[in-house]
């Protein structure tokens, strides 16, 4: 089954990713709306390989850093195609499938074999949970720094009052803002709920709350970023590009999470 | 054979003073165009006026007398002497002229290059014309390539999508900034012409709410009427800027009247929701320095005029994809013309084969006695298929050859009408002929081998 569906995944991310780019530079409708289609398959074909890859392991797929980039990728994509039905921010689809799909192959080129066997972590346990949820929060902030980087680039072409050939292709500003917004409204919580998991985890290992490793230590500071930006921007009204470029580092840190995870 | 014929007047071969002689209005147009019909051999006819092109559209046996009757309808409508006149208009036939309406609907002759107000006009005067009664088949074909055609310019190019006014630009920036409009409020600091202008885009480009603030109540209440916009003191400026997502100002006043504090403590208020800001004045009302504050986004007339001379420039580089679209069209309005001259032939061909495979089956009945269903049914089937590959390469042959000149076309249908017997007679008399023709034939063979015919043992 994974030999057929890995061809047809591959296939579609890189016909949706093509029809993106084309749809952005084109301006085409029918091309982005191709283009989401291919995505959707590709989507659902990856979530069919992922769950295969459960059932045979007899586990969800979290526990090594291989299956983490392949899920990751998965839900990057899936993030991508909500706020792309909510939003219409065609142009994200330059940025945002590439990645995914970049995730997505790193994830499954690497898998490897042996390990699908091992009883290393029994088949549901809260360290899954834990890296379930952190893995879809940080999939919304893969959304939410796309988002910011396309309002910062925005915000540079209308206040430089150049670059206005290439700036028409990209969403209006207020849009990726809100679209932004809204993807770290939702992994802010998923993204809490995973931090303390993680917490009570370590504390019930190791006898202690907090450590000093990278996979404990980058994502707490990513939720502070988050937490803060969140904050200033609900109770004070705190946008602009500084909002966004503190969304971007929060996102930056939560992705140096994977350096720390185990291989 | 009928020809297109083009006769009139726009912005670039006429000054308005001779124009506005030649402008009818729609009640005009119904009574005049009927009147047209029938002279000099035009058959259909239709007028486009607008303010800057009158122009007759008339399908015409003598195309040469058409042109002249034309002309003279128009010199008497503009009573100017011959040597003023006769430079103002210009006159197309047959293919010029229907790439001329295709041109035309696309925006092409347009005197801002790319604008879509023209291709209404052009619909408004097919329907005037179809109401006067004086648009048929003819002209109807030429209407339909130019939709077609202006409709594949405007969604495949870019020529009408830059900004070529300042205030088109105005409202192109309120979209890159905030999407659409429908919830965005507009505030416009005094009442001046080029400010209700960009009111008036606002306005067609769907945005909620306007308010109009301006020293004196009563001009912002004026101003305000004219687009359905709330006039507000200018003691309410302080909160109108907190209410407004785009501001647009054109005073006369010869001093800055946003300052920098005051926008600051706006965009207090704001809680960081975007404002664009259009300066329309000289001296510029707004002070240069609130560019700086976030998210405050100021464009005064110098940017706009940026704006809208790269919207021109990127326009007229459309132009040459445009021209190759039209080209298609064009050729694409004469194959179906000149499809139409084959298609009361092939029917014709088809028409009779048919009756010749009925007439034959029915003797083939005759001869066989009853059959059953599933016999019937083959039999039918057979006779079917026959006709249908007998038909193929004559029905592909003529078809292909729809392109060709008219009168190598005219020739090609009079051939084939020959070699099918399809010439003259109605069908019923065509049934006669076919049972004589083979009454004769058997006979012949009857004579030949003395009552046996060629297939016989």
């Amino acid at each position: 089954m994974a030999q057929l569906l890995i061809p047809v995944v591959v296939v579609a991310y890189v016909t949706g990713i093509v029809l993106a780019v084309v749809g952005t530079l084109k301006r085409s409708g029918a091309a982005r709306g191709a283009s989401a289609v291919a995505l959707g398959i590709a989507c659902s074909g990856q979530l069919a390989l992922l769950v295969g890859l459960g059932i045979r392991s007899g586990r969800l797929p979290f526990s090594y850093s291989f299956e983490l980039f392949a899920t990751l990728g998965w839900a990057v994509l899936l993030a991508y195609l909500v706020v792309l039905a909510r939003f219409r921010v065609h142009a994200a689809g330059v940025v945002l499938p590439p990645i995914a799909f970049a995730l997505s192959v790193i994830g499954f080129w690497n898998l490897p074999e042996a390990r699908l066997d091992s009883t290393w972590v029994r088949p549901v346990d809260v360290l899954h949970v834990h890296i379930g949820l952190a893995t879809l929060g940080m999939a919304a902030f893969f959304v939410a720094a796309a988002m910011s980087f396309i309002y910062v680039l925005q915000d540079r072409a209308l206040k430089t009052k150049r670059g206005w050939a290439w700036v028409e292709r990209l969403p209006p500003l207020d849009r990726a803002d809100r679209a932004g917004l809204e993807a770290m409204l939702w992994g802010f919580p998923l993204f809490t709920v995973a931090i303390v998991l993680g917490l009570a985890l370590n504390a019930s290992a190791r006898g202690a709350w907090l450590s000093a490793e990278a996979k404990q230590l980058f994502p707490l500071l990513a939720w502070a970023v988050f937490a803060g930006v969140l904050a200033a921007r609900l109770l004070r009204g705190f946008r602009g590009r500084r909002a966004a470029y503190l969304t971007i580092a929060g996102f930056l840190l939560g992705l140096l999470t994977l350096i720390g995870v185990r291989a | 054979m009928s020809t297109v014929v083009l006769i009139g007047a726009s912005h670039r071969s006429a000054p308005l003073e001779v124009r506005e002689r030649l402008a009818l209005g729609d009640r005009e147009v119904l009574e005049g165009l009927p009147d047209v019909i029938g002279r000099d051999g035009i058959e259909e006819a239709m007028l486009l006026s607008t303010c800057n092109r009158v122009e007759y559209v008339v399908l015409a046996s003598d195309p040469a007398a058409a042109g002249d009757a034309l002309r003279g309808e128009l010199r008497g409508r503009a009573d100017l002497p011959a040597s003023r006149f006769d430079p103002c208009v210009y006159e197309l036939r047959g293919a010029k002229a229907v790439r001329h309406v295709l041109a035309v609907a696309s925006g092409l002759e347009s005197m801002v290059l790319g604008e879509p107000q023209i291709f209404g006009q052009l619909k408004h005067a097919a329907v005037l014309a179809r109401r006067a009664g004086t648009l048929g088949a003819g002209l109807d074909a030429v209407l339909r390539s130019a939709v077609r055609a202006a409709k594949r310019v405007r969604t495949e190019t870019e020529i009408g999508r830059h900004p070529v006014s300042m205030a088109f630009a105005a409202v192109q920036l309120a979209r890159r900034v905030f999407g659409s409009l429908k919830v965005r409020h507009a505030l416009l600091v005094g009442a001046g012409k080029m400010g209700g202008l960009v009111a008036a885009h606002l306005r067609s480009a769907g945005v909620g709410e306007i308010a109009v603030v301006s020293r004196r109540y009563e001009t912002a209440a004026t101003a305000a009427s004219r687009f359905g916009g709330v006039a507000r003191r200018w003691d309410d400026l302080g909160d109108a800027l907190g209410w407004a997502d785009i501001v647009v100002c054109g005073t006369a006043a010869p001093e800055i009247v946003l300052d920098f504090e005051t926008m600051r403590d706006a965009v207090r208020v704001r809680r960081g929701r975007p404002l664009l800001i259009v300066d329309l004045a000289v001296p510029r009302d707004v002070d240069a320095a609130v560019q700086q504050l976030e998210p405050v986004y100021l464009y005064d007339v110098d940017d706009l005029d940026g704006i809208v001379d790269q919207g021109r420039e990127r326009r007229r580089g459309e132009i040459r994809k445009a021209d190759v679209m039209l080209d298609a069209e064009l050729d694409a309005y004469h194959r179906r013309l000149a499809g139409r001259g084959v298609t009361p032939t092939l029917v014709a061909m088809r028409d009779r084969v048919e009756r010749v495979a009925e007439t034959e089956l029915a003797r083939a009945r005759e001869r066989l006695g009853p059959l059953s269903s599933s016999q019937e049914d083959q039999v039918g089937r057979l006779v079917r298929a026959v006709c249908r590959k007998l038909l193929h390469e004559p029905t592909v042959h003529l078809k292909r050859s729809a392109g060709r000149r008219p009168s190598e076309v005219e020739r090609l249908c009079s051939e084939y009408r020959a070699i099918f017997g399809l010439e003259g007679g109605d069908p019923s008399s065509g049934r006669r002929d076919v049972r004589a023709r083979d009454a004769a034939e058997d006979a012949t063979c009857e004579d030949v081998d003395g009552g046996r015919g060629p297939d016989s043992p």
